[in-house]
């Protein structure tokens, strides 16, 4: 027995105060979890759906040429040779950063002209998977992709050139067949000839060789300049975040971030006020007992603590309770929004923060109460009978 | 020796117009050993002086000395340690904690801090809950025990540290005259022992028990008779 055994005793002594003090604070806390974890995957989810609607960095070889502009006119760009980047290496230098898991889709373009008609027409070899997924609105279906040699032309070139189905695109006296014709995107994959980048490597003799890579990039949990300076590490390439389309994405995630957030805040401090109210009503009925207890020589840091320790008890207990419910219920939203989580372990470290913070909350809120309880004076506690 | 002396003390409530003198410019000496009642009607300021004797309150103006030690100056440490070990109080009614059982109750004292109740202060406790006549009723809730029952508990708590002093402030103004008689007869048996008493009491017969008592009316003594 010791200052503690107060407390519990007390707890003990209202358990249908304390329960249903406790149900309260678990609802609140379990609020905040779910709305985390949901806030969190939701923000997740929201990202790679918008990594699929274009690349955030870009992978250049190292500049060897500088655009040239007079009088705000620009004159385009003075090149002293046509340089390429390795596809192998400068892919696998993506893939193999730290934050790897952010890497969506590395999307490597090989650009050349060919001929149609005797009129010059611009090609990009892709690699039709990761193109695919940079541009999911593209009407191509996965299994034509599969093909050896897929070719398909955009809407604009192909209504200008007269380009249809079957149609022969000469590259290097090799013809390419076109499979197919893109509908209008209104982007410059209309005025474009895809093809498999193999295949155009191999008819251009560029084995290996890409003039870009395109890369989406997650940033909801690093910041895209942690990924450019780590790809940077791994290549002699010059990396690129494009900085509009990172902030726009970033700017609609963190707007459904921080909308969680205030609910957060307000339901955090619900929570104080409550709890506040809670010990201040248990004081004022207690007046009594801390008459007495300062009476037979009670310190005033002893009624603070053991004010502080009944507060503490419940807020840890109602913090287990609350992360294991918010969890569960954040799992069970998710799983109603049709959102996947990968991981499905319980973070312990998630837990510990969270009874940390319930913790915080009653020590904070019990805190005024417990200083007005150590400051009763014993004669005067003890008069109001 | 003196164990309380009590230079011009005075004890005011509110300032102004509505100042209220609770007890006013009062002197008293106290032996140890001596068993002292106070009388006196309800608002003459007995419990406001006793209050102010047990170190429980301070007062507005005086000089107060608990063996020669000035206790108006204390920290508020060596106050804590006053009340703990040397300084004992009862009251009308038995403050006992109801969800603690006897011994707990009496064990309260011990109990501020984190360190465990030691074995010595239980036996401690079982021993003044066996003077005050509760033998075998150690592990009964306060709910469990009658009236005069509890303030025996409350007794046991107060002797429980061999204080020098206990104060009672009516201790048998919510007992009917028999349990009322047996606190009494309680109290005069411990002041036989040594310990020196402080009765805050209405009846008249009960004041026999004491060796001095003292009238009170106003806030002052009228009446200091052996």
């Amino acid at each position: 027995m010791n200052l503690f055994t107060i407390s519990f005793r007390n707890i003990q002594r209202r358990p249908l105060r304390a329960v249903l003090f406790s149900v309260v604070f678990i609802a609140g806390l379990a609020a905040v979890v779910g709305l985390h974890y949901v806030s969190i995957h939701i923000g997740q989810s929201m990202e790679e759906k918008l990594s699929r609607f274009g690349a955030n960095v870009m992978i250049l070889p190292k500049e060897n040429s500088h655009s040239v502009s007079y009088g705000g006119v620009q004159l385009g760009s003075l090149s002293y040779a046509v340089t390429y980047l390795n596809e192998t290496e400068t892919v696998y230098a993506v893939r193999s950063i730290e934050f790897n898991k952010n890497i969506s889709a590395v999307a490597p373009k090989l650009i050349v002209t060919g001929d149609y008609n005797g009129e010059p027409v611009l090609l990009a070899g892709v690699d039709w998977e990761q193109e695919i997924f940079l541009n999911p609105a593209w009407d191509i279906l996965e299994e034509d992709i599969k093909t050896p040699v897929y070719t398909i032309a955009g809407y604009s070139v192909a209504d200008r050139f007269g380009i249809n189905i079957g149609t022969d695109i000469s590259v290097n006296e090799t013809a390419l067949k076109v499979d197919h014709i893109l509908a209008e995107n209104g982007d410059d994959s209309d005025n474009l000839i895809f093809t498999t980048l193999s295949n155009l490597q191999s008819v251009t003799g560029s084995i290996n060789k890409v003039n870009f890579i395109e890369v989406a990039a997650l940033c909801s949990a690093c910041p895209i300049d942690d990924i450019v300076s780590q790809i940077s590490a791994n290549t002699d390439a010059q990396v690129k975040a494009l900085q509009s389309v990172v902030k726009q994405r970033m700017y609609t995630i963190g707007f459904v971030e921080m909308l969680v957030w205030c609910i957060i805040l307000i339901i955090l401090t619900a929570s104080v006020l409550m709890m506040a109210l809670f010990m201040l009503s248990s004081v004022n009925e207690r007046k009594k007992e801390i008459g007495i207890m300062r009476a037979v020589g009670y310190s005033k840091p002893s009624i603070f603590t053991a004010i502080c320790a009944e507060a503490a008890i419940l807020a840890i207990l109602s913090g287990i309770a609350g992360y294991i419910a918010g969890y569960f219920t954040s799992v069970k939203v998710l799983a109603v929004m049709d959102i996947v989580i990968n991981d499905n372990k319980i973070p312990v470290e998630d837990a510990l923060i969270t009874i940390g913070v319930a913790l915080f909350i009653a020590v904070a809120a019990a805190a005024v109460p417990a200083l007005k309880a150590a400051r009763l004076n014993p004669a005067e506690a003890l008069s109001g009978l | 020796m003196n164990i309380i002396t009590a230079n011009n003390i005075s004890k005011v409530y509110g300032n102004g117009d509505s100042a209220v003198k609770a007890v006013d410019d009062v002197s008293l000496e106290l032996e140890k050993g001596e068993f002292l009642c106070i009388l006196g009607r309800s608002g003459s300021g007995k419990s406001t002086l006793l209050n102010l004797l047990a170190a429980l309150d301070k007062p507005t103006c005086g000089k107060l000395y608990f063996n020669g030690r000035d206790i108006i100056n204390i920290s508020g440490g060596e106050l804590n340690k006053l009340r703990r070990k040397q300084i004992a109080v009862i009251f009308q009614f038995h403050h006992l904690l109801p969800y603690f059982t006897a011994e707990e109750n009496v064990l309260l004292p011990c109990m501020n801090g984190i360190t465990p109740v030691k074995n010595e202060h239980r036996n401690t406790a079982r021993a003044s809950l066996d003077i005050v006549g509760l033998s075998g009723k150690h592990n009964r809730l306060p709910n469990q025990l009658s009236g005069g029952e509890q303030q025996r508990v409350a007794i046991a708590r107060a002797i429980c540290s061999s204080p020098e002093i206990l104060f009672a402030d009516e201790p048998t103004g919510s007992l009917d005259k028999e349990t009322g008689d047996s606190i009494i007869a309680l109290l005069s048996e411990l002041n036989k022992k040594g310990l020196t008493i402080v009765m805050i009491t209405h009846q008249q017969d009960y004041a026999a028990a004491a060796d001095r008592i003292i009238n009170m009316e106003n806030g002052k003594i009228k009446i200091n008779s052996y």
